[in-house]
């Protein structure tokens, strides 16, 4: 698409909604360029070489929010969005208790980007798979308990343009970069499983560089042996024992358990039918005690290589970096230009994000970290009676309010009298969230800090994904209920 | 004209355009139209259309393939993905079991309409819809959310040596949850061929009476409870047993719960499962992402597991060769699925059901429920909108909603009664499975909460 044709696509659309006489209007159209290559047991097993681009028009009439989308940027169908975002909007009209009113935000014209070195698309075929064969191959070693090995890198770019009838005008270019090694292995009795970095893959924003660094080859080796081992581990001991969270792990415990239980729309109720409400009320702003004085959770989509860093949200909102929870009491919530005014904030915290060009914008979150602490991970383990270590996301599970939850890790380690003892399968544990964070007596410190990627956040009816970031490093709770078989 | 005539022009032009890089080419075509009414806290909240089209095409040329996927069909934009595809088979290893896909088959189905410019809902009936159903819950002075949506989704499938194949479908549903300021909620749904088949009046009826049956709810020590499972509650076990139990490559690679069982009782006696593509409740594809007929499965007879999906390449593997119509497109890095299961009914209503059980746990539907364990297919996951206490066949109050962790393969294995009415839903992670209510003599709790 010539780049003449999308500016004129963007005046366009926003010149009919004009003499619609519509309250607001804007338009994001959406160029997104996918890739992913995926060998598994030595085949080629997944290939997308992708290209999308549409654009989605959102209107406010009457006081009410309408939205449509097009592939098409043909002048006539343009018109034809427009029209049917506000037929819509007048029929969104029929049931609305108040009047939508938007945070003020200041008009920006502006162009972002995704620093990056090494443009991963421009990377020939013949060096991502060369990767990924000899990565595979290591994982795979002939080893008939090997049952599947796979490796899979993944890249994105995505090119949006947004205008408003504010007058804002606004280019970004989103690059990121990601991939994952993994086997699942059995001795014809039970099946276990490893990944590395992360069972969903690990992802920044950036290029090429970000896959090199992953190190996938160098890893190969150590994440077969260690889910070979998990055939002969006994199983983890349950009871309320001392935990120790690595990376991964940690970061999809913060996703479920404080960065959607403060997404404003789930606590108002929207989210109700189907991905459900929040135990944080708003009551609890400015005074909940979250969790113990070493739980510092700050929201930065400004920060580098985050998947949620960007220049602007899909509403034009500028983002900035805030303190969710400071000293585990609770600060605010993650909002967008509708909803502020709720919580008494008179500008949007820049939340407001849409899968493609296809879907509406709503609140997700921004890239959401645990500041931080002082201690070393041999530390925090020397300092371990009895405690179960655990690393690899294999299970997740939350209730509706974010409240009591349940995570399953691919390995453990058993600590007793501050030594690792060794190996232990599957580990689980279960808490309610506010009690959990409340046993948080230790985070080490930013030697051991990662950002980790969250590729495929699903929320929403209809459902649409976002990706995200969460910083952590290891973490130790002070007694978690720990198995479930003997509970 | 229909879109999707169009759409099956451009099609035949792309196969051309890609039979002149490679000798075998599959083209897919996916093409859907959503338009959805979003309420929340007794008002319209969101309210969408979309239209999107993906265009699948693999390249093959000696057992190695290429891909490209798009949402244009026009040739300026698909001949340089189409030149990246045929770029990747340079460097793709070569598929020792890479099959030989059915030619020359042509599926005249009868159930293709097209898609149509648009739906049958405009947005005002949508609207109107949802406003007596607020209007209803508002003088109970009550909270409802939910959505109204209309879907319609087709299929075209071309591949060079001839075979051509499309299909159409059409979905409306409407989903409700109810609630009082306290939270005490009530859920329910219904899924149509279109808008105008679905009972508005008994989905409200049924969310509001939940609703209030919640209030005041007794506390329940974490044990295990005799349970009825409303048909939708049934739905995420399936997902899991379709997902790790029935599927065809983790058994061939040995990895599978139900590994080397074929032919052995794996369930209890009063299960039967199939994938039924013909199921009224269903309307699915009938044939596969390789142009194969989507045959209906007898996955479990009488608790025995009596077969597994197949396409062109594990029919190889484990059968006499010939597929049975179960391919996601090739190469399908999971291996061949079962798309339109149903866990064929018993012969009690659900209430006649209720009625006999003394000292039961009544559940609505599960949330968030996921795997923990895929050796014994070990579910968790938490209740929601509506757990009721039953005894001498009667509701007598309501229960705080639980955590619960469990294996389906033994959950599956203490059934007491299935019910006649089915349903169909989708688990919370997706999937549509046709469904009945299960009476369980066990499920296990293993958490609490506080509502
Ligand atoms: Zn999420």
């Amino acid at each position: 698409m010539k780049k003449q044709n999308i500016l004129d696509s963007l005046d366009l659309a926003m010149k009919i909604c004009n003499q619609a006489g519509v309250d607001y209007a804007d338009i994001r159209i959406v160029e997104m360029s996918d890739e992913v290559l995926k060998v598994r047991n030595g085949l080629l097993s997944e290939i997308v070489n992708s290209k999308n681009l549409g654009y989605g028009i959102r209107v406010i009439a009457g006081g009410a929010w309408g939205f449509a989308s097009s592939a098409n940027l043909h002048s006539q169908e343009i018109t034809n969005t427009v029209r049917r975002a506000i037929q819509i909007a007048n029929a969104s009209a029929m049931k609305i208790n108040k009047r939508v009113k938007l945070a003020a935000e200041p008009i920006w014209i502006d162009r972002w980007a995704t620093p990056y070195i090494i443009d991963p698309f421009k990377v020939s075929y013949d060096e991502k798979l060369q990767l990924l064969y000899s990565t595979e191959e290591i994982l795979r070693n002939n080893d008939p308990r090997v049952k599947s090995a796979w490796a899979y890198l993944s890249i994105a770019k995505e090119h949006q343009w947004f205008a408003s009838s504010e007058g804002s005008r606004i280019e970004q270019e989103i690059v990121r970069s990601g991939a994952e090694i993994g086997v699942s292995v059995s001795d014809g009795n039970e099946i276990q499983r490893r990944t590395f970095p992360a069972s969903s893959g690990q992802y920044l924003q950036g290029g090429y560089e970000v896959i090199l660094g992953l190190k996938l080859k160098e890893n190969a080796a150590k994440t077969r042996d260690e889910a070979l081992s998990l055939l002969t581990a006994p199983p983890c001991p349950s009871g309320e024992r001392e935990l120790i969270i690595l990376g991964s792990q940690l970061a999809l415990q913060i996703h479920e358990s404080i960065g959607h239980a403060t997404e404003l729309d789930r606590v108002l109720g929207l989210e109700a039918n189907y991905a459900g409400r929040s135990f944080v009320d708003l009551e609890k702003k400015g005074r909940f005690q979250y969790g113990s004085r070493y739980l510092n959770i700050i929201a930065d989509s400004t920060m580098p290589q985050g998947l949620a860093t960007y220049g602007y949200d899909d509403d034009g909102v500028r983002p900035e970096r805030y303190h969710v929870i400071k000293e585990g009491v609770f600060q605010t919530y993650l909002t967008n230009r509708e909803l502020a005014h709720n919580i008494g904030e008179t500008r949007s915290r820049g939340c407001n994000r849409a899968e493609g060009w296809q879907n509406i914008p709503i609140i997700r979150m921004p890239n959401l970290s645990l500041a931080a602490g002082d201690a070393t991970l041999a530390e925090l383990i020397a300092d371990t009676k009895d405690g179960i270590m655990v690393d690899g996301i294999k299970c997740w599970s939350i209730d509706q309010y974010r409240y009591n939850f349940q995570f399953g890790m691919e390995i453990g380690w058993h600590i007793q009298n501050g030594k690792i003892v060794g190996p232990v399968k599957d580990p689980c544990y279960q808490g309610i969230t506010p009690e959990f964070w409340g046993r948080l007596v230790g985070v080490a410190d930013e030697e051991h800090w990662h950002l980790w990627g969250v590729p495929n956040c699903g929320k929403g009816q209809p459902g649409q994904r976002a990706e995200m970031s969460h910083g952590t490093a290891p973490s130790k709770f002070s007694k978690v209920s720990i198995g479930y078989k003997q509970a | 004209m229909t879109m999707s005539t169009l759409l099956q022009s451009q099609a035949l032009s792309l196969m051309n355009l890609a039979k002149s890089y490679a000798k075998e080419v599959f083209i897919s075509v996916q093409e859907e139209r959503e338009d959805l009414t979003r309420f929340g806290e007794n008002e319209i909240t969101q309210n969408v259309s979309k239209h999107t089209i993906e265009v699948s095409v693999t390249v093959a040329r000696d057992g190695r393939i290429g891909q490209f996927q798009s949402n244009s069909l026009d040739p300026e934009v698909v001949r340089p993905l189409l030149e990246r595809a045929v770029n990747i088979i340079e460097y793709a290893p070569k598929d020792p079991d890479y099959p030989v896909f059915p030619q020359s088959v042509v599926f005249k189905d009868s159930s293709f309409e097209g898609l149509g410019d648009a739906n049958d809902g405009d947005p005002a009936l949508r609207a109107k819809k949802i406003v007596s159903h607020i209007r209803r819950c508002e003088s109970q002075k009550l909270l409802t959310s939910g959505i109204l949506s209309d879907q319609s989704a087709g299929t075209y499938y071309l591949h060079s040596g001839g075979t051509n194949a499309a299909y159409s479908s059409k979905r409306s549903t409407f989903s409700t949850t109810v609630m009082d300021s306290a939270g005490h909620s009530g859920w329910a749904m219904a899924t149509e061929k279109n808008l105008q088949e679905i009972n508005f009046e008994e989905i409200s009826s049924i969310a509001i009476e939940k609703s209030i049956l919640s209030r005041n709810p007794k506390s329940f020590d974490c044990k295990e409870y005799p349970v009825i499972l409303e048909p939708s509650a049934v739905t995420d076990l399936l997902l899991f047993l379709n997902y790790v139990g029935f599927s065809t490559q983790s058994y061939v690679e040995d990895r599978s719960p139900l590994k080397r069982k074929l032919g052995e009782k794996v369930l209890h006696s009063l299960i039967n499962i199939y994938d039924d593509h013909t199921h009224p409740l269903h309307a699915g594809m009938p044939f596969d992402f390789e142009g194969a007929s989507r045959e209906r499965l007898t996955l479990i007879e009488k608790g025995v597991f009596k077969t597994l999906p197949l396409d062109q390449k594990y029919a190889k593997k484990i059968s006499n060769g010939q597929s049975n119509g179960h391919a996601l497109p090739y190469p399908s890095s999971g291996g061949p699925m079962c798309l339109n299961l149903q866990l064929a009914p018993g012969k009690d209503s659900l209430s006649t059901i209720v009625a006999g059980a003394d000292r039961y746990l009544l559940i609505t539907h599960l949330h968030y429920t996921n795997l923990i364990d895929p050796n014994d297919i070990t579910i968790t996951g938490t209740t929601r909108d509506g757990v009721y206490w039953v005894e001498k066949g009667k509701i007598v109050h309501a229960v705080k909603n639980m955590r619960f962790t469990d294996s389906v393969l033994r959950l599956l294995n203490v059934v007491e009664a299935i019910s006649s009415d089915q349903v169909y839903k989708s688990a919370f992670f997706g999937g549509g499975f046709v469904v009945p209510a299960l009476k369980l003599s066990g499920l296990r709790f293993t958490g609490k909460t506080d509502y």
